[in-house]
């Protein structure tokens, strides 16, 4: 078991998602960062789809129950256990009683803390994933509060080392001086845009703003505008979305976005880039960049490779550090 | 309402109609769209999706197809079926006629309070539409609506029927709150919130009808193809 004593501005459980009711309304939800999702369970030797905890711009505490192993990943929000530092890409062993404390995140806005054997709240609709809309998932279907008290499951693998990434291992998808460049493919209204529009678009920089959420970022900038106004029947979209309200202002759909909407679609960002927009905080700056379903198809096998290179290295170093011990 | 270039990835398959307009959503979603020329969804076309989607959806490689109204998305894995099969597939059955089987049909009743706290998108619909209030409750709730598809909040219903004369756009900007049972129309389309959510459709009225209860077996209450009535239960204006 794990006491919430801080929850942070919003912590909810999250797996992989909600993948098989999208055709009844009911959305992915599903960690924000899956990329960092996923190492977080590797590195405590938990099933890939073991739930973890998101938790938005750090500021959180844990006291723990019971003995476990923890990793942390995603962004580094200088933790500490029983104030004693501890690394961001890392697992380590906890004791009963130890508090694990995380500062404000820095860089990048979501840290994920997984546990080995996972989170063990029930599965609702197919997913551990806290689904704030509907109301299920999760922690009883809402975000962390203090005092909450979280089952977790009993690990019944093998001792763990203290071990982690090394730094040139790990994955850096946070903005690069506050800015960061997202990749899409063109969508059905991408030429209903005035062409000085699609320049603007891709040209200028767009700040995320304040009411940006795991449901979608909103975007500031010059507002864009269509070559005559549209008013689209409802249609299936999918995270990652770019649509164009009648504001002019950007939105991008996100995990927790809604399974139909009626808005033009500029484009839609690759699957790989999602993660970057998971990590973004409100007053970055995104850049976006026009990319071939191929190449977003190169991309998206570079990121798998890439991942299996980390799980490799993982691997290697836990047996290294088995054998010396 | 139709642009000179306004598809990217315009492909026509001539010898059928109507069109089905092909787009790309990301690298794994296709959108196909037979609805684009249409200021209402029409039934014919929204059957022949209900049959085509449930075939799709038993090919290996495609896992998902959401209906939309009058159009279709379909999700794959490209490593197993690449997006040129997909739109292969879509556009082979699409030429073939053939309906799937009679879906199992509910009827639903709903009760609605028109007017009250969003009385001034009564009275936008009305004016719109250069009808009286009273004409446009009666409108709304005399009609027999479809419904075409769940989608975009927990069960909530898209019901096409609505009477042309009120077709009204949305709302050109969203309200940032209302309350679920929320009884709304926009584009053509009618429906009731399932959730408590931003909405940038007009709200005539409200509903205590429940249309998506998790205790359920099914959770969703509705399915494309109910039929719905609205009846009126009260007015406050």
């Amino acid at each position: 078991m794990i006491e919430v004593i801080t929850p942070g501005i919003q912590t909810t459980v999250q797996d992989r998602g909600r993948k098989k009711y999208r055709t009844i309304g009911v959305g992915f939800s599903g960690a924000m960062d899956a990329f960092s999702f996923a190492i977080a369970n590797y590195l405590v030797m938990n099933d890939e789809d073991a739930a973890v905890l998101e938790i938005t711009y750090g500021n959180a505490s844990f006291r723990f129950q019971s003995d476990t192993y923890v990793a942390l990943t995603g962004a580094d929000a200088s933790a500490t256990l029983d104030s004693k530092p501890i690394s961001c890409w890392w697992c380590f062993p906890v004791r009963a009683g130890q508090v694990l404390r995380l500062k404000i995140s820095t860089e990048g806005l979501r840290t994920y803390l997984a546990v080995a054997g996972g989170f063990d709240v029930p599965e609702v609709m197919g997913s551990r994933s806290t689904d704030l809309k509907t109301q299920i998932g999760g922690f009883l279907g809402r975000s962390l509060q203090k005092g909450d008290i979280l089952p977790i499951s009993d690990y019944t693998g093998p001792e763990l080392p203290s071990y982690g990434l090394s730094t040139a291992l790990q994955p850096i998808h946070k903005p690069v001086n506050g800015e960061c460049v997202v990749r899409f493919i063109a969508g059905a209204e991408w030429q209903s845009l005035m062409s000085d529009s699609q320049q603007t678009f891709l040209l200028s920089p767009w700040q995320v703003s304040n009411e940006t959420n795991r449901l979608g970022a909103r975007l500031e900038g010059t507002a864009l505008s269509l070559k005559t106004p549209l008013e689209l029947m409802s249609h299936g979209i999918v995270p990652g979305c770019i649509q164009l309200p009648p504001s002019g202002q950007p939105v991008i759909q996100l995990q927790d976005a809604n399974t139909c909407g009626g808005y033009p679609k500029i484009g839609v960002v690759i699957a790989s880039d999602l993660r970057t927009l998971g990590q973004i905080k409100p007053g970055n700056m995104v850049r976006f960049k026009q990319c071939s379903v191929e190449s977003a198809l190169d991309i998206a096998q570079q990121e798998t490779e890439k991942l299996a290179r980390i799980f490799q290295n993982i691997d290697m170093m836990r047996e290294t550090l088995f054998h010396q011990n | 309402m139709k642009s000179d270039n306004r598809f990217l990835f315009m492909k026509t398959l001539p010898e059928n109609k109507p069109e089905l307009i092909i787009s790309m959503m990301g690298e794994a979603a296709i959108l196909f769209d037979a609805g684009v020329e249409l200021d209402v969804p029409a039934l014919g076309l929204q059957k022949k999706i209900w049959s085509i989607s449930k075939r799709l959806e038993a090919i290996k490689g495609i896992s998902e197809v959401i209906i939309g109204m009058n159009n279709f998305l379909v999700s794959f894995v490209p490593a197993d079926l690449p997006h040129a099969e997909v739109q292969q597939k879509v556009s082979e059955y699409w030429q073939q006629d053939e309906l799937g089987g009679a879906l199992n049909v509910k009827s639903h009743i709903i009760d609605v309070v028109y007017g009250g706290e969003y009385l001034e998108d009564l009275k936008q619909v009305a004016e719109y539409s250069q009808l009286s209030i009273d004409r446009v409750i009666e409108l709304h709730s005399t009609s027999k609506y479809t419904v075409f598809t769940l989608g975009s909040q927990p069960g909530l219903p898209y019901l096409g029927g609505l009477p042309s004369k009120l077709d009204i756009p949305r709302r050109s900007s969203p309200r940032a709150r209302v309350e679920s049972g929320a009884v709304i129309v926009a584009g053509g389309q009618a429906s009731v919130l399932s959730r408590t959510s931003a909405c940038g459709w007009h709200v005539i009225g409200q509903t205590d009808y429940d249309v998506f209860n998790i205790k359920n077996d099914s959770s969703a209450i509705f399915s494309p193809g109910d039929i719905v009535e609205f009846r009126v239960k009260g007015v406050h204006l």
